[in-house]
């Protein structure tokens, strides 16, 4: 028996336990804002105040001032074209672009930063002499691509131009690609499948002619073979170069053997070659890194039978229970703010709708873990854009909710379609970001209309190929961003093992866990906070110089910038204006804070530890 | 922090590490077995035991191929302790158990922290007053030796340790082939040329395996150490020899400051060299000869005196004990000397008279009428001494389990065959370190043989000696011998040495051109010498001698004389070669080992013949070993001369005279010291007490080194700095570029171009590639031509001032130029591609390959570090993707056949 005195007491402590627990639950919750989008700023940029590249008249070219613009001789249309232009814009340069290099008149008066020669269009065997008496006056040549091995093999001028003492072979397929540090952010890279599992990720063009460079070149991108022939063995020297510089005279001539230049990830080869064509680069960036959770939270169980045969529970509770715990702690132990994009129901036509019960639980959770939500467009084949606006607009009002969605999701093939019906939908009317899938020749950020950017999506989160961690480590190079897409209707719709959550959830983690870490130094965002960032990367402009140790660095259009700064065996010991962090050896993220920034260096290696006095 | 003072830190580092090992740790296990002996004589015998055991470890695991740091740190700490523990009985057993029981208790909490550090604190305390005592009894009485040595120390780094801190470099340019030798020991492979007296090696390896110097660092400060100890070695040989304290400072004082020496004569004491090196053994071992003769006398006079009293003496005592000593005496005498007690009671047990029925004390030390050279009498009796012999037995019986405390402590006392161990260590390691010592040494020994020919030709010396020096030279040519039976061959500068003591001619001697570096500053002694060789020609020649320059006899073919006309003819030959033997004697002397006028060397000549003079006077008051010391010194400094004129009196010359003048001049102060301390003994030979003596030899000091610093006699510094600039065989930027590197740049990450010398200095930790070589591929400026070195980073030596590399010409000091790079390349073999302008053509090729390369790479090569006359750049490179640095900058070969 209890005593009545014992009785009391037990009570008196489940009445203090119960207290303390439902106490600070309580307090919680009436405290909580998760209605409130504290991503969404009110004051934003407009495109209309966006920078502008000048449309340069080739007749007026000699306007310009020496290293003030950049030449382009090729199509401004073709692929190559479209990325040298978007690169000059996100680089604020002026771009000049000539069809035939007899068109363009070089002049040492008017030396331009660079010269950038698509051999698809330009004759390079014919051009040689030209080329060389620009590279001689001290001009940068960036040969994009190169023709047929034969003809480079027939033209001893355009070999030593390019630094080629060989062409060992028209075409030979490599084992994998390397590519060296201090090239592009993030470091060494072996894109070489060891392990079996590993052949998944091979995607890259491992087929290329072999070019043995000469002395006087430095590489940037080689080939790998396994054992090279016969009486070349065990000299890395003569692996098949893919991107390499030659010094020639008074000049320098970067080239590129293979396609990267013509797609989004030249911007990134382009700003590392300005970098190692002198002692220092500046340039401005986005400065964000997005992760978004594309088709979450769903609020239909359109998928149960499946749900429940794969993890015992309705399509609501594995999203809550299974699901959501590991996303969140995927956040929480990578400073990740995510945007989880949500569709109220994938399929319109199954008569299963949607309930908004789940709705403030979700944005409660966000609200916990720095998660943003926003919306996805995102369907089954048989809705129409139009519809699907229609419905979810109706579930959106319904529920009442405050929260303002201003991320927002699209498919490549409703880009078009969505501009025209978004100014009828109300509950669209606060989207600020529309993000889309990414593509090769596409912007990776722009301004979707004057008041909406558009991102791009850099990556996939369930797979990784080397392919992509080029383009990743490209783009993060130019503009210090990413976009990572997790869709999650591959698990909410599996078709095979391989898209169980055990095994995406891995996938995912490992993923972000692995490649990201050498940009953690950029900030982690949510797509609106990555929506400032952008507008400010479009609209600003800058300007910098180099003086003794300082560099000065004038921003103009907005109140405060990102730029990367790289440098050559040097770092920051001190800045004005304001603050940096350090990405790599040699590369800092400057947040310019103040129109004019001064930015202090010294020489990374510290003087001898022991003098000579 | 400075180069400089990383430099005194080295040189401090490696000090102590040497004295360490050589001194520290044989006193830490021998001190209380030597005791009974002088300090000096302790220093030597540690010292000479410190460096036989190294130098023999060494050499063991060198052979065994396990030499490792761990290796030589298990061989030198647990023998020491094993032996401190034995020949000391220390009971470890007991002390570990007594711990370990301590340490039970306190965890066990039977005993309080406050006991366990009360019995710590009384440890400690016990220690430390034991230290104290040492201090007080050692340090004190010898204040005023402890002010003239630190005096001395301080005076050398002033003369040769201030020269470690203005050049950082090596001093001589052989001393790189010694490192390759000793870098070759890190992979046990001793004898890496061949087989040589490795002994400096062997040390220098020891220290910079157990210690964990780089042996670039070891060579470049080891000189001062080695410098150091040499006076020192001379110091305590006087210091041991002389009956007066301070007569040694005479002699140390004046060698040390005095400027009465050529250049030549001491300018290798700036360099590391084997050869300096094997000078710190000579005089110890013999010290140690002449002690042995002393004391070895004192133990067969001992013997003989007892053999003739014994039944006189005996005959108070009871017959079993008397019985039982007697037959103790009987067996022990010929093998053991009367001093100890221990011995005479184990042979004793043997006649089973039991131990407890001998008494110890009741054997008393006799008490011999003559000290050891300088040594005072060790007195256990307090008895007032009675004739010669005062009587072996005590007077009561004690019971051994009977004695009071203090009395069971055994007593030692000095023996002979240590001094003779001494010798035969001393002896042996001149061989092992480099044969010029020990030619030096064996010609000491012959004056000593001279000098105690009256004791050594007697049975019970002359078999000790000999079998004293064939161990001592089994010894030494034991680890020689085993490699040379491996199959190892000889190293060529052995070949050379063996040939030169074959050899008869002095031409063979004179041009050959030994591995070492030898400099020859200019020396307006020259016109002396010139008229002194010519008198000694003409008195040769003008005397009709039957010699001939090559001292061949010449054949007369003239009809035979008669015996007044043979006989003098006899005399004046015999006088035209005394007289030959003179001029030429003070004419090499001035030449090659005293910078002063000839009459004084002359006069020192004959203070040789003074000091055998002053000999033979002590003998005849009964100073009989004293006096032979002083012969002994005496015929040696005439023999040294001797074999620095051999060449010119028809005998084989051993040595270079440049090398002989170091010997000699190394030797003088022991005449200078022997001669002032022979008058002062004979002075005051009466005097019981000494004090007046040592006061004497005390104004002596202060009169010599005032009339060296008075008479403006000290070394002169001018002619030192001149010295140091063409001693120089690297740039002072070179090496603080080659610290920086090693320390600041992992392990076989990086390369230096430079030339030639980092080869060996940046062994162990990075690799090297020859400026030649390097601009020889790619001479032509082939398109196809590649250099590529594989290591992360590369360094570039470059001198913009390009030194003498041994070799002065025409244009030294000029600055490398376009006209330099533009002449053509030296040809790719041997140093001389290094020396006068060929290293200005190199350095210049080489400067303006580097602004080519930067103009190229602006970004990836730096200048590491540039002064007015040495630029060193730096570039990182990619180890998947080397750079080839065959590039056409300008000046290759066929860009100038092209513009002419």
């Amino acid at each position: 028996m209890v005593s009545r005195r014992n009785f009391i007491s037990i009570f008196i402590m489940m009445g203090v336990l119960l207290f303390m627990f439902q106490f600070s639950q309580v307090i919680k919750e009436s405290q909580s804002s998760y209605d409130v989008n504290s991503y969404v700023r009110e004051q934003k940029l407009s495109g209309k105040e966006r920078w502008m590249m000048p449309v340069l008249s080739t007749q007026k070219e000699a306007d310009y001032e020496s290293g003030d613009f950049v030449v382009f001789l090729g199509k401004e249309d073709s692929a190559m074209g479209q990325v040298v232009a978007q690169w000059c814009l996100y680089t604020k340069r002026k771009l000049v672009v000539y069809d035939n290099y007899r068109d363009y008149r070089f002049t040492t008066q008017h030396m331009p930063e660079a010269i950038l020669v698509d051999s698809n269009v330009v004759d390079l065997a014919q051009g040689a002499i030209s080329f060389e008496s620009m590279t001689n006056a001290g001009v940068t040549m960036i040969f994009c691509n190169l023709p047929k091995p034969a003809a480079i093999n027939r033209n001893s001028m355009l070999k030593r131009l390019m630094g080629i003492s060989d062409v060992y072979m028209e075409e030979i397929e490599v084992e994998g690609v390397h590519l060296f540090g201090d090239f592009l952010l993030g470091g060494e890279a072996f894109y070489r499948a060891e392990k079996e599992e590993d052949e998944e990720l091979q995607d890259m063009d491992l087929t290329m002619p072999w070019y043995i460079t000469s002395g006087g070149t430095k590489t940037y991108m080689v080939g790998m073979l396994d054992e090279l022939l016969k009486d070349n063995e065990d000299k890395n020297e003569l692996f098949p170069a893919l991107i390499w510089r030659s010094n020639y005279n008074q000049g320098k001539v970067f080239v590129v053997n293979g396609d990267f230049l013509e797609s989004m990830m030249g911007i990134g080869i382009l700003d590392a070659m300005m970098y190692e064509d002198s002692s220092y680069d500046i340039y401005p960036v986005v400065n964000a890194q997005n992760v978004m959770v594309v088709n979450f939270p769903g609020f239909a169980g359109e998928n149960d039978g499946q749900m429940r045969e794969l993890y015992s529970r309705d399509t609501e509770s594995v999203l809550r229970d299974v699901f959501w715990p590991t996303i969140s702690g995927l956040t929480d132990r990578n400073r990740y703010h995510l945007t989880c994009l949500m569709t109220p129901q994938y399929i319109y036509s199954d008569q299963i709708e949607p309930s908004g019960s789940m709705l403030a639980f979700y944005l409660q959770q966000f609200k916990e873990f720095t998660a943003e939500a926003g919306l996805s467009l995102e369907r089954w084949n048989d809705t129409t854009l139009e519809e699907k606006l229609e419905r979810d607009g109706e579930f959106y009002t319904s529920l009442k909710e405050q929260y303002v969605y201003s991320a927002l999701f699209v498919r490549n093939e409703d880009l078009e379609q969505l501009e025209k019906l978004m100014p009828a939908q109300r509950f669209l009317r606060n989207i600020n970001t529309v993000t889309r899938e990414y593509q090769e020749t596409e912007p990776i950020v722009d301004y979707f209309n004057d008041d909406i950017t558009l991102q791009s999506t850099t990556v996939e989160a369930q797979i990784h190929t080397y392919s992509d961690d080029l383009r990743v480590r490209c783009i993060e190079t130019a503009l210090g961003y990413s976009n990572i897409l997790f869709d999650m209707n591959q698990v909410i719709w599996p078709e095979n093992e391989k898209d169980q959550w055990e095994t995406v959830s891995e996938k995912i983690t490992s993923n972000l866990d692995t490649y990201w870490k050498p940009f953690m130094a950029f900030e982690m965002t949510s797509l609106s906070e990555s929506d400032d960032r952008i507008r400010t990367f479009l609209n600003l402009d800058y300007e910098h110089r180099r003086e003794g140790d300082t560099v000065y660095l004038e921003v103009t259009g907005v109140d405060e910038g990102w730029f990367i700064l790289r440098i050559h065996g040097e770092r920051i010991s001190g800045i004005d204006g304001g603050d940096y962090q350090e990405i790599e050896s040699g590369a800092y993220v400057i947040h310019a804070q103040q129109r004019n920034v001064e930015i202090t260096l010294e020489k990374s290696r510290g003087l001898l530890n022991y003098g000579v006095e | 922090m400075s180069m400089v003072m990383l430099t005194i830190f080295h040189l401090i580092g490696i000090f102590c590490a040497y004295l360490f090992i050589t001194v520290a740790l044989p006193s830490y296990v021998f001190g209380r077995k030597l005791c009974v002996y002088r300090v000096p004589v302790r220093v030597m015998l540690y010292f000479l035991i410190g460096n036989f055991y190294v130098m023999n470890l060494v050499f063991a695991l060198q052979l065994m191929k396990i030499s490792y740091p761990a290796t030589l740190i298990i061989g030198t700490f647990v023998p020491a302790f094993v032996t401190r523990v034995l020949i000391n009985r220390i009971p470890v057993f007991k002390i570990v158990t007594d711990m370990v029981s301590n340490l039970r208790k306190l965890i066990g909490g039977q005993m309080g922290r406050r006991t366990a550090v009360h019995k710590l604190g009384k440890f400690t305390g016990k220690q430390l007053s034991r230290f104290g005592r040492w201090l007080g009894k050692n340090l004190f009485p010898g204040f005023i030796d402890c002010v003239l040595i630190l005096a001395m120390v301080v005076v050398l780094w002033w003369i040769y340790g201030r020269n470690l801190i203005e050049q950082f470099g090596y001093k001589a340019s052989d001393i790189i082939v010694h490192n390759y030798w000793i870098n070759a020991m890190d992979d046990n492979n001793i004898f890496v040329a061949g087989v040589y007296p490795h002994g400096f090696h062997c040390v220098v390896y020891y220290i910079h395996a157990v210690f964990g110097y780089d042996v670039y660092v070891i060579l470049r400060v080891f000189a001062f150490v080695q410098n150091v100890m040499i006076h020192m070695m001379l110091l305590c040989f006087l210091r041991a020899c002389c009956r007066s304290r301070y007569a040694a400072y005479i002699g140390t004082g004046a060698y040390v400051i005095g400027d009465f020496f050529a250049i030549n004569s001491y300018s290798r004491y700036y360099a590391t060299l084997p050869q300096e090196f094997g000078m710190l053994f000579i005089f110890p071992g013999i010290y140690f000869l002449f002690a042995y003769f002393q004391k070895r006398k004192q133990e067969v006079e001992a013997h003989e005196a007892l053999g003739k009293s014994r039944k006189k003496r005996f005959k108070w005592l009871p017959s079993r004990r008397k019985k039982a000593i007697e037959a103790a005496l009987d067996d022990t005498v010929e093998m053991v000397s009367l001093d100890e007690p221990e011995r005479v009671l184990a042979v004793g047990s043997l006649t089973e008279v039991s131990l407890e029925e001998i008494d110890l004390d009741d054997i008393r030390m006799l008490e011999l009428d003559e000290e050891l050279p300088g040594q005072k009498v060790q007195s256990t009796d307090p008895t007032p001494k009675r004739g010669r012999l005062h009587g072996i037995f005590g007077r009561k019986r004690w019971n051994r389990s009977e004695l009071p405390k203090g009395k069971r402590k055994r007593k030692n006392y000095p023996k002979s065959w240590i001094y003779l161990t001494g010798f035969v260590l001393s002896f042996a390691m001149t061989l092992a370190v480099h044969f010029y010592g020990t030619m030096i040494a064996g010609v000491f020994c012959m004056a000593v043989a001279v000098g105690y020919g009256f004791l050594l030709f007697k049975k019970k010396y002359f078999w000790n000696i000999m079998a004293a020096g064939m161990i001592s030279v089994t010894l030494a040519v034991l680890p020689m011998v085993l490699a040379f039976i491996g199959g190892t061959p000889l190293e060529g500068s052995l070949m050379w040495a063996m040939s030169i003591i074959q050899s008869n001619k002095e031409e063979e001697v004179s041009d050959k051109t030994v591995n070492e570096e030898i400099v020859i500053p200019e020396n307006s002694a020259t016109g002396g010498i010139a008229a002194d060789a010519a008198m000694a020609e003409g008195s040769s020649t003008g005397a009709g001698t039957g010699y001939d320059g090559g001292g061949q006899h010449v054949v007369d073919e003239t009809p035979k004389p008669g015996i007044g006309e043979r006989m003098h003819g006899l005399v004046t030959s015999v006088v035209g070669l005394m007289q030959t033997i003179w001029y030429s004697t003070c004419g090499m002397l001035r030449m090659a080992v005293l910078d002063m006028p000839i009459e004084y060397v002359r006069w020192l000549v004959i203070s040789f013949a003074v000091l055998v003079a002053l000999g033979l006077v002590h003998r005849l008051f009964r100073q009989s070993c004293y006096g032979a010391m002083l012969v002994s010194a005496g015929v040696y400094l005439i023999f040294l001369c001797i074999m620095l004129i051999a060449g010119n009196i028809g005998l084989p010359a051993l040595m270079d005279y440049n090398r002989a003048s170091i010997y000699i001049a190394y030797s003088l102060p022991i005449g200078l010291s022997l001669l002032v301390d022979g008058i002062l003994a004979l002075l005051f030979l009466p005097m019981k007490h000494k004090f007046l003596q040592h006061f004497a030899s005390l104004v002596c000091v202060i009169l010599v080194i005032g009339f060296i610093v008075e008479g403006n006699y000290v070394k002169s510094l001018d002619r030192l700095y001149q010295l140091d600039t063409i001693r120089i065989q690297e740039p002072n930027e070179a090496i603080v570029c080659l610290t920086n590197i090693i320390r600041g740049e992992k392990d076989f990450t990086w390369t230096i171009v430079s030339a030639n010398d980092m080869t060996r200095m940046a062994a162990g930790h990075g690799f090297h590639y020859e400026i030649i070589t390097f601009l020889h591929e790619m001479e032509g400026a082939n398109p196809n031509a590649m250099v590529y070195i594989p290591t992360n980073v590369v360094y570039f030596f470059i001198e913009k001032v390009p030194i003498d590399y041994n070799l002065p010409y025409s244009n030294s000091g000029q600055e490398i130029s376009r006209d330099g790079a533009s002449r053509v390349l030296p040809a790719n073999s041997g140093v001389g591609m290094y020396q006068g302008e060929k290293r200005w053509i190199v350095m210049s090729r080489m400067y303006y390959w580097a602004q080519e390369f930067q103009r190229w790479y602006p970004d990836d090569l730096e200048t590491y570090l540039e002064t007015d006359a040495f630029v060193c750049y730096r570039i990182e490179q990619n180890p998947y993707r080397l750079y080839n640095m065959a590039i056409n900058y300008g000046y290759n070969e066929h860009v100038i056949e092209e513009e002419e």
